[in-house]
């Protein structure tokens, strides 16, 4: 089987707690284990497979692979590995684990993704940066918002941006999530609200900030001759690409437009699919101007037109769909995994936000370090 | 009685200590090397050569951090953090001596050394707007 070979993938079950209950028990401390494992309950039931059908196990965000299978009673897969903690690493496990399955490592593969960040105080800058980070630090410089936010100033500069040209990203991702009961906030706001929050790291707002909150997601991932056999809609990774995109420095020096293009090109001639059949692209969105960098990288339009191009009504039937259960700033900072059980949801019918009508395929888009896409596909 | 010879990182500070700016440059294919390290990220050579840079940067691009992140009092918010990219070729991350206005993408800026040391002991290479210079 070509590890190229359209549609032999197969997203047979997700899971994701509701990061909605977990925000607002303000003062429970969550294991990372614990809501992984509670996502992959929630995986299982939803693939209607037993816990022993499962051969292989990917997990991520949690401090060791070995407590977590442990912790599932998994403790004889055909694979086993863990992958750190960055949102990136959400679209690299999935291609992983189709590519473990394509050459046989393994049949049924469980992803688990913990992430208790709230409850154990995450502030993702500060005084502990990475080794090459104190010649940063010495300056204040820390945070992953502050080198998208010096993405951001420059880009405005480079193409004539005005203030609050985010603002459209950050209340569509709000509007969606108002749809979602599971989502962190749920209520909408304007763009006055938008440009009167406090600011960050100038020019982004805190809107512009993807949350800090504790939950869980898990995939099931097999084979689509397994997934016939379960009898329910079959969705499948019709394909997938990435490239990495690494300087010291997280602030890409042209957005990862060239890097973007090449994984965008390699998509298109494994899928067949390009931005012009796409209506449902769910974004990864660390930060807002990562959705507008996405779209330009991936073709939604020009380099420098973004700005412009997501200056539309959401709500219209024709505006591009994007991050329908909420993204990263509203629904919770799932790191990509919500993304991904979102768009399998979207296929399925059964959306955790805006549930779209005669939606066949959907695009994961993660532009980072590591520029990660995936088309997925029901199968009729 | 030998010394241990000084690591990449503090013959960085060392250099900097003396009002100096330099940087790694490889005399196998003459990149410039910024973070400092132990061999040439173009070429892989280990043949790498202290020497000062022009001090000649522009713009790369600039933030105002609002949120505090430091115990360190320099480092009160808001203030003012520029990503610079040298004459030579590498970025790095520093900031411009100035509150009079605000920096742009492209402008030329030129090298100046902070005269006390930070809380690291460290003096800090920082930028000005060339026309200060004039």
């Amino acid at each position: 089987m070509s590890i190229h070979e359209r549609d032999q993938i197969a997203i047979i079950g997700v899971g994701t707690t509701s990061f909605r209950q977990l925000f607002e028990k303000k003062d429970a401390t969550h294991s990372a284990y614990d809501l992984a494992a509670d996502a992959f309950a929630l995986a299982l039931a939803d693939a209607g497979i037993e816990k022993d059908e499962i051969d292989g196990l990917f997990s991520a965000r949690v401090p060791s692979y070995i407590r977590m299978a442990d912790v599932l009673g998994i403790q004889r897969p055909k694979v086993l590995n863990g992958f750190d903690g960055a949102g990136r690493m959400s679209g690299v496990s999935l291609q992983l684990a189709a590519a473990a399955i394509q050459s046989g490592l393994a049949t049924t593969i469980a992803l688990v993704y913990g992430n208790n960040g709230r409850s154990a105080g995450a502030k993702y800058g500060g005084e502990t940066p990475s080794p090459t980070g104190l010649y940063d630090a010495s300056y204040g410089m820390t945070s992953p918002g502050a080198s998208l936010a010096l993405m951001w100033q420059r880009y405005t500069e480079t193409y004539g941006v005005p203030d609050g040209a985010l603002a459209p990203l950050a209340m569509n991702n709000r509007c969606n999530a108002s749809l979602n009961p599971d989502a962190v906030f749920r209520e909408p706001f304007d763009k006055q609200t938008y440009l009167d929050a406090s600011y960050i790291a100038e020019p982004l707002r805190l809107l512009d900030y993807c949350l800090i909150n504790d939950g869980g997601v898990a995939l099931i991932v097999t084979t689509v001759e397994r997934a016939r056999k379960l009898g329910g809609p079959v969705v499948v990774l019709s394909a997938t690409a990435g490239r990495g995109d690494v300087t010291n420095f997280y602030a890409s020096d042209d957005y990862w437009l060239e890097s973007s293009r090449a994984v965008a090109a390699d998509l298109r001639e494994k899928s067949g699919v390009g931005p012009d059949q796409i209506k449902c692209v769910q974004i990864y969105d660390n930060f807002t101007p990562t959705i507008l960098f996405s779209l330009e990288g991936f073709g939604f339009c020009e380099p420098g037109e973004g700005w412009r191009f997501v200056d539309q009504d959401f709500e219209s039937p024709d505006a591009l769909a994007i991050n329908t259960s909420g993204g990263h700033t509203s629904e919770g900072y799932m790191q990509g995994w919500a993304l991904h059980a979102e768009a399998v949801r979207q296929l399925r019918g059964d959306s955790a936000g805006k549930q779209l009508k005669d939606v066949d395929v959907v695009q994961y888009i993660c532009a980072s370090p590591i520029i990660t896409s995936h088309i997925f596909r029901r199968l009729e | 009685m030998t010394s241990e010879p000084l690591t990449p990182d503090e013959t960085y500070w060392d250099y900097c200590s003396r009002g100096e700016l330099r940087l790694q440059h490889c005399a196998g294919c003459g990149s410039w090397l910024f973070p400092p390290g132990l061999r040439c990220n173009t070429c892989l050579s280990r043949d790498l050569h202290w020497e000062p840079v022009s001090g000649r940067a522009v713009v790369w691009s600039w933030l105002r951090m609002h949120r505090k992140y430091f115990t360190d009092p320099a480092l009160t918010p808001p203030y003012l953090v520029t990503m610079v990219q040298l004459a030579e070729g590498p970025r790095m991350i520093s900031s411009i001596q100035t509150t009079e206005r605000d920096p742009r993408v492209g402008e030329t800026l030129h090298l100046v050394f902070d005269d006390v040391e930070d809380a690291n002991g460290h003096r800090l290479p920082r930028f000005a707007y060339a026309e200060a210079n004039r």
